[in-house]
């Protein structure tokens, strides 16, 4: 059978015009795909590691929330920054996933937690990332380093959480005397509004010895945030880094 | 051929038409929450609950309910159950936060926090909920026992009606703030979560204004990635950095100043006296103690002694929250739900008081197809077959005393026990 005679002597895009289109294009199917994608991959990081910290109010504590949080977070946006920065020098991938992360937790909380189980929104808010991510991405840019990168922004990326997270939190956080106990509003929601599976105890929450210097150990909590995300964000770049590479062509073979 | 089409198109119809109506023939609609999934030993031999009372069967929302009564704490807790010395915490059993709770109570101690129980011991517990979400729920007494789980107790139906939409949780700070924490705060998590996420849409839309992919990938193949990075880029990214730290340090400074006063989230424990151990009037010795398979019948024979000073008669069994009661000396309380009480009753030979000092051999059938409902009869598959539960014994004057019991049981699958008996 005889090849179409076009289909030699013409390239599918003729024109600079017609290439530029073609490649916004592409970068909207990318664009849509990474979207779920990273919706979902983020968003199921999250509940597996995270998860009650970040789902009520009663667990949002200044030990516990403040650390493990940007700690564990900060793994996926790094191996990604990686792929981003590496291959196509695009510095947006953090805040892209953080922002992703916001939308997938709000869909959650509001169909599942609140509308299937009637929990309010005031209690299972999520907290955000996204000035995190916004400190990471930027701090790139203007080093071009990724160790600087991992330094400045790893540091900003732990201190940023509290920072942001504050204004969300501390108006739960006013104390109410309930029938001669003292709680934070939040505490009292966690009362208030029943989990069947979720007895009192059962919440980590500033437990360990700091317990015993009261509200002071959160710049210590901060600070641990800071330097493990240093370290979590370097150790991620090179997941992102294998990932980038093509050692895995055996397994095609296979 | 197109008869053929037709001929499978009608089979296809047939078998999705079975399969909808088996499946709608067989589906039940899930009325609790799997009390009945716990396994025996756990509710024949860990917390027996006892006198529990709802005070209504029907609420509004916004109004409330009180559950109350008491549980006893097993001395023969099961080896294979982690004991509640260390930590509980009394619950709720209900389908999520249809309800809410505004007080709880264990002997007087208020029960927001979590607290070790003694083995052995009675308590006495009071709740109050308040309607929220219109609908019929089953409400149970929940004790949850660190490393062990929820232990449910019995559990009624209550209708909560009216509009959920009028539902008000009204509370005051220690700083003087009326509030409804149903909605509060709400409005500002949103306005927050909104200015970030325009930051972000900021950032990101000065990248996706251009192509990116494509022609960015072949310039770093090509050596080209140094000069993507244009000054304007940096700017950008300056700008939107001093945006971002500005906006959270003033954020957090507002804060500060609109919430000078805030507590750290509170944890506590907190410990709660039994209820005073009642003189141990009566003694129960099990000498045989068997499950009639076939009948659905526990059969016990038991030697009781009394010691103390007025004749008493067993009125009541109970344990994993089903009674069974001798019509001849105790009647259930109005309202109490049918499900719980085993319409046999118990049946007692010889069917007379135990007098004061007296010891006497007594035997004594609790049958019912309750044992087979309830899932309690998956005792025989357990690595521990025992029974546990409360023997209740009445003086004349309606005295009540109470007796822990536990013992092995042989189930028999024949024949019964002490035929011709």
């Amino acid at each position: 059978m005889a090849a179409h005679p076009r289909a030699r002597s013409q390239p599918a895009v003729a024109t600079p015009e017609e290439a530029r289109r073609v490649y916004r294009w592409f970068d909207l199917v990318i664009a849509v795909l990474l979207l779920f994608l990273f919706m979902g991959i983020y968003h199921v990081t999250t509940i597996l590691t995270v998860g009650d910290w970040d789902f009520w109010d009663d667990w949002k504590d200044t030990r516990w929330w403040l650390s493990f949080t940007p700690i564990v977070l900060i793994a996926m946006p790094s191996a990604t920054t990686y792929i981003f920065w590496s291959k196509f020098r695009l510095p947006f991938a953090a805040t892209f996933l953080t922002l992703c992360l916001v939308y997938a937790e709000w869909i959650n909380r509001f169909f599942n937690m609140h509308g299937w189980a009637y929990f309010p929104l005031n209690f299972i808010w999520p907290s955000t990332l996204i000035p995190c991510g916004i400190a990471l991405d930027t701090t790139l840019v203007l080093t071009e380093s990724y160790l600087l990168t991992g330094i400045i922004g790893g540091s900003l990326w732990a201190v940023l959480f509290y920072l942001a997270n504050w204004p969300l939190i501390a108006r739960f956080l006013l104390p109410v005397n309930v029938d001669g106990v003292l709680m934070s509003l939040a505490d009292l929601q966690g009362f208030h509004y029943v989990r069947t599976g979720t007895p009192e105890y059962i919440r980590i929450i500033n437990r360990g010895t700091l317990r015993t210097f009261g509200q002071d150990p959160i710049y210590l909590s901060i600070a641990f945030a800071a330097v493990m995300s240093i370290i979590v964000y370097m150790v991620f770049l090179s997941v992102g880094r294998i990932f980038t590479r093509s050692q895995f062509a055996w397994l095609k073979k296979i | 051929m197109d008869k053929r089409k037709d001929l499978a198109k009608r089979n296809a119809t047939l078998l999705a038409a079975t399969i909808v109506g088996v499946l709608l023939a067989f589906g039940t609609n899930a009325l609790a929450h799997g009390e009945r999934a716990q396994e025996p030993s756990l509710r024949l031999s860990t917390i027996q609950w006892y006198d529990t009372r709802w005070s209504a069967d029907h609420v509004n929302v916004n109004q409330d309910l009180t559950v109350s009564g008491r549980f006893h704490v097993m001395a023969s807790w099961p080896l294979e159950i982690p004991k509640p010395d260390r930590l509980t915490f009394l619950n709720v059993g209900i389908p999520g936060p249809v309800f809410i709770r505004t007080s709880s109570f264990i002997d007087g101690v208020n029960g927001v926090a979590s607290m070790p129980l003694e083995l052995g011991k009675d308590y006495q517990y009071k709740f109050t909920l308040r309607g929220r979400i219109p609908g019929r729920y089953h409400v149970h007494p929940m004790l949850d026992v660190q490393d062990a789980g929820a232990i449910i107790g019995p559990g009624n139906w209550v209708t909560v009606a009216g509009d959920a939409s009028a539902f008000k949780d009204p509370v005051t700070t220690l700083t003087g703030l009326k509030l409804d924490l149903s909605r509060y705060g709400l409005a500002a998590v949103v306005r927050w979560h909104l200015v970030w996420v325009v930051l972000a849409l900021a950032w990101l839309g000065y990248w996706l204004r251009k192509p990116l992919l494509m022609p960015r990938y072949e310039a770093v193949q090509a050596g080209e990635g140094d000069h993507l990075i244009t000054r304007k880029d940096r700017i950008a990214a300056a700008i939107v950095l001093a945006t971002t730290l500005v906006v959270a340090i003033a954020g957090f400074a507002i804060t500060n100043m609109e919430y000078p006063v805030t507590i750290p989230l509170q944890s506590n424990q907190t410990k709660v006296p039994a209820l005073d151990d009642s003189p141990a009037s009566i003694s129960i010795t099990p000498e045989q103690v068997t499950y009639l398979v076939p009948g659905r019948s526990v059969q016990f024979r038991l030697r009781i002694a009394n010691h103390g000073a007025k004749p008493v008669r067993i009125g009541e069994f109970t344990t994993a929250n089903l009674r069974f009661l001798d019509s001849a000396v105790e009647r259930p309380e109005t309202g109490y739900p049918e499900d719980l009480i085993a319409p046999a009753g118990l049946l007692v030979r010889p069917d007379e008081p135990i007098a004061p000092g007296q010891t006497m051999q007594v035997d004594i059938e609790a049958t019912s197809s309750v044992w087979e409902t309830d899932r309690l009869t998956a005792l025989v598959s357990d690595p521990t077959s025992r029974i546990g539960g409360l023997f209740m014994f009445f003086s004349p004057d309606g005295e009540r005393s109470m007796v822990e019991f536990s013992s092995a049981i042989i189930p028999t699958f024949t024949e019964r026990v002490r035929d011709g008996e």
